[in-house]
């Protein structure tokens, strides 16, 4: 079975290229535009690995990785982290939320997709 | 992928040309002082999609100017700066040249990057410190490819390694399949001291890989891992590779953490009351492709209406099937329309796209002439056919721009005028009759009905003693060369206003008037047809000949009666209730002498172009049909008097008046 993998991103072109990306190498990639449509997303189907990009509206990632951690089937899924802002005070939140790393913007389709395959 | 690049560009220059739209309106409406952080948020979060995309995606050009137009809202959104006139109009201007970055990147365009690095000095100016350079810095260790005979690598993975579901055996893997290693060792040690839990982890890993493997491939195995999660140290081997690495988040992932500090603080702050944009499923296509729809359905409608024909025949006929087919025709009749309708919806856009411009070009004039002015839109959600639109927005901003400019007043005079300071000028859109009608109205001065005539006379458009109506007075501003402003301003340019805009209104089949009151305002109307393909038209017999008439220009028809006959200096006219209007007779404007001559043998077609109330004289009025227009111009030449032509049912052409053209014959 294919991996399941929810790439959460409000901008509509990092989206897109994350579940291409990923769906070109067998993936079985849901997306979802913030953190609400994210954890609705989530509450239905266990996904694998969760990527989500941290400044988005209504719910940002950090609130959403507290949320999905706090979700008893999301406690030991990696949940990877999108984003530019990788200041050392953004890492601790996230690492305080539970975030399993991160990979910072700018990448390119092969280094999320060898970062993918090195986590799941 | 580099195809599946091309799409991803493209979303993203879509996506950022709608947040270069948010911002702008943002920014408009983003007041001095405190920032307001719902405000600031909303910017912040389009400036901050299109930094994150602009690596990704390959705009280099655009990360460093995103990058410190992030930097400074972020200042603001977290309260470390307020928001000041200067910063508000950098920022607006920031986003001017990101659109103009993008529109270079659409096009195929080559970028300005003297622009580029002026708008970012600014920005860094305003910042008030030279932002590092990330760009430079980023690489001490990403380029340091020495290779060594092997490292050292050391795994220590925190207590609760277990839960955080990743799979270190992966990484084992993965780095024994480093390129270059030729031996991969790995011992095991468990972290002495802690007492055993089952759910912790107390495993640490020693790898050792031999061979001519590079530093770079060695980090980027463990580049996205959270150092507290797995803590990792690489060492080489080789004794006199003395560059060491203690860390494997690398440097370069540091370097952008240096280079984007404050962007922190405020980000766990979601806001609450956000609008949620809904979109609409939609998919792209292109315009040639609705425009052949169009005209394929134009098509349709022809043969439709020549197989109506046979209705009629078969009914004469007293065919046994005649009313099958009736019906049949009814039905393709009924089905044909619907069809129009819809295709031609797919062409319509809402005015909003026009009008969203204006409210950063008032922004900028009236700040620039130190006027306070408020601009209301009305009717955005008119829809208006795609070409339309896009020939309609120069006008629009030349006219605005003249409001403003020549329009309202300043603040001083205006009060002594027993005004309010605050000028107002309204855009407004709606539907009336068949048309499309754009107001601009401004509570201004007024034009100036004597400085007009005077500068015509300057001008040599007018004699000095010549009379002419208020109406002729006002038009003249429409009149080729013709500007009124005392200094020629940069901002209504140089006299090639009004004469551009009205033509450009004309050539879409519009009409352009004016009314204005001294001291009052003035108001510009415009009038556009709804559609360009498709006329409801009214057909006319003059000999041999059909014409048609827009519908909707027509007011009445009259038989002509000889006592309301009147003859001046060879020009006919006819009293219509008290009013003498002009007639004009199609056989001499087109030189076709046949169809009648005596004016009580046929009929006056009374119709009104613009504020021009005029008689056409014609045999016969026949049916009322809609016609697809085609145009004269590209399939023969421009005629004087046709604005183009139709193919009827019976195949034979016919030729559509152009009413405009028309009356300048009784002028």
């Amino acid at each position: 079975m294919a991996k399941k993998i929810l790439a959460v991103d409000d901008s509509k072109s990092m989206r897109q290229m994350v579940a291409m990306t990923l769906k070109s190498a067998g993936y079985d990639v849901t997306e979802a535009e913030d953190g609400v449509d994210a954890l609705s997303k989530a509450n239905g189907t266990q996904f694998d690995l969760v990527l989500t990009d941290i400044n988005m509206p209504n719910m940002g990632g950090i609130e959403l990785t507290t949320k999905l951690r706090a979700l008893g089937n999301y406690r030991m899924t990696p949940i990877i982290c999108l984003t530019t802002e990788s200041s050392d005070d953004m890492k601790g939140k996230g690492k305080a939320a539970g975030a399993t790393g991160w990979i910072v913007k700018p990448f390119s389709p092969e280094k999320l997709l060898a970062t993918i395959q090195r986590v799941i | 992928m580099d195809e599946l690049m091309q799409v991803f560009r493209q979303t993203y220059l879509e996506e950022s040309f709608e947040g270069l739209a948010a911002m702008e309106s943002n920014l408009l409406t983003l007041p001095e002082g405190t920032p307001d952080t719902e405000v600031v948020n909303t910017i912040f979060r389009a400036a901050h999609s299109m930094k994150g995309g602009a690596g990704t995606f390959g705009f280099s050009e655009l990360i460093h100017l995103t990058h410190i137009l992030e930097t400074l809202l972020d200042e603001m959104r977290s309260g470390k700066r307020n928001v000041t006139t200067e910063n508000r109009e950098a920022l607006l201007q920031s986003v001017d040249v990101l659109r103009v970055i993008l529109d270079a990147y659409q096009n195929g365009a080559s970028i300005d990057m003297t622009q580029v690095k002026a708008m970012e000095e600014k920005l860094e100016a305003i910042l008030g410190n030279a932002t590092q350079n990330d760009n430079s810095a980023a690489s001490n260790a990403t380029t340091e490819t020495d290779v060594t005979t092997g490292y050292q690598i050391h795994l220590s993975p925190s207590d609760d390694y277990f839960s955080s579901g990743i799979d270190l055996l992966k990484l084992l893997h993965e780095l024994s399949r480093i390129e270059g290693a030729s031996r991969t060792h790995i011992t095991t040690h468990l972290n002495a001291g802690n007492p055993l839990q089952v759910e912790h982890c107390l495993i640490a890993f020693n790898v050792v890989i031999e061979g001519e493997v590079s530093l770079e491939d060695v980090n980027e195995v463990f580049e996205w891992l959270d150092d507290d999660s797995c803590h990792v140290s690489i060492a080489a081997i080789q004794a006199e590779a003395s560059k060491q690495s203690t860390t494997a988040t690398s440097a370069a992932t540091q370097q952008v953490v240096a280079a984007s500090t404050a962007s922190a603080t405020a980000a766990t702050k979601t806001p609450t009351t956000a609008v949620v944009e809904k979109q609409e499923s939609s998919i792209r296509v292109s315009i040639s492709k609705i425009d052949q729809m169009v005209d394929m359905v134009g098509e349709l409608v022809i043969a439709q209406s020549m197989l109506s024909r046979f209705g009629l025949l078969a009914d004469q006929m007293n065919a046994p099937w005649a009313d099958e087919l009736k019906e049949g025709l009814i039905d393709i009749e009924r089905h044909t329309r619907a069809m129009q309708e819809s295709v031609m919806s797919i062409r319509m856009m809402p005015i909003s796209f026009a009008f969203n411009r204006m409210p950063r070009i008032v922004h900028d004039v009236s700040a620039k002439l130190e006027k306070d002015i408020e601009l209301i839109l009305e009717g955005e959600n008119t829809e208006v056919d795609k070409t339309v639109l896009e020939k309609l927005t120069d006008p629009l901003v030349h006219i605005i721009r003249n409001s403003v400019d020549h329009g309202i007043e300043k603040p001083d005079v205006r009060e002594a005028s027993g005004k309010p300071r605050k000028g107002t000028v309204r855009l407004s859109a709606f539907h009336a009759g068949g048309n499309i009608v754009i107001q601009i109205k401004d509570d201004g001065a007024g034009i100036r009905l004597d400085k007009v005539r005077q500068k015509a006379i300057e001008a040599g458009i007018l004699t000095e003693n010549q009379v002419i109506t208020e109406k002729e007075n006002i038009d003249l501003i429409f009149h080729a060369g013709f500007s009124t402003a005392d200094a020629v301003t940069d901002i209504s340019g140089r006299g090639v206003g009004m004469d551009v805009v009205r033509r450009n209104i004309r050539e879409l089949g519009g009409t352009i008037e004016v009314q204005t009151e001294q001291g009052k305002g003035s108001v510009f109307t415009i009038r556009l047809p709804l559609t360009l393909a498709i006329l409801d038209g009214q057909l006319a017999k003059v000999g041999e000949e059909t014409y048609i008439f827009p519908l909707a220009s027509i007011v009445e028809s009259v038989l002509p009666s000889v006592e309301n006959i009147k003859s001046v200096k060879g020009t006919f006219l006819y009293r219509l209730r008290d009013v003498y209007i002009p007639i004009v007779r199609l056989n001499e404007f087109f030189a076709r002498p046949q169809g009648k001559t005596q004016l009580t043998d046929g009929l006056l077609v009374v119709v009104e172009n613009g504020d021009k109330r005029f008689g056409v004289f014609v045999d016969s009025l026949e049916s009322q049909q809609q016609v697809v227009i085609k145009s004269l111009d590209t399939n023969y030449r421009k005629v004087n008097g046709i604005s183009g032509a139709t193919i009827m049912g019976d195949g034979r052409v016919a030729m559509i008046l152009d009413l405009t053209e028309l009356s300048h014959e009784i002028e």
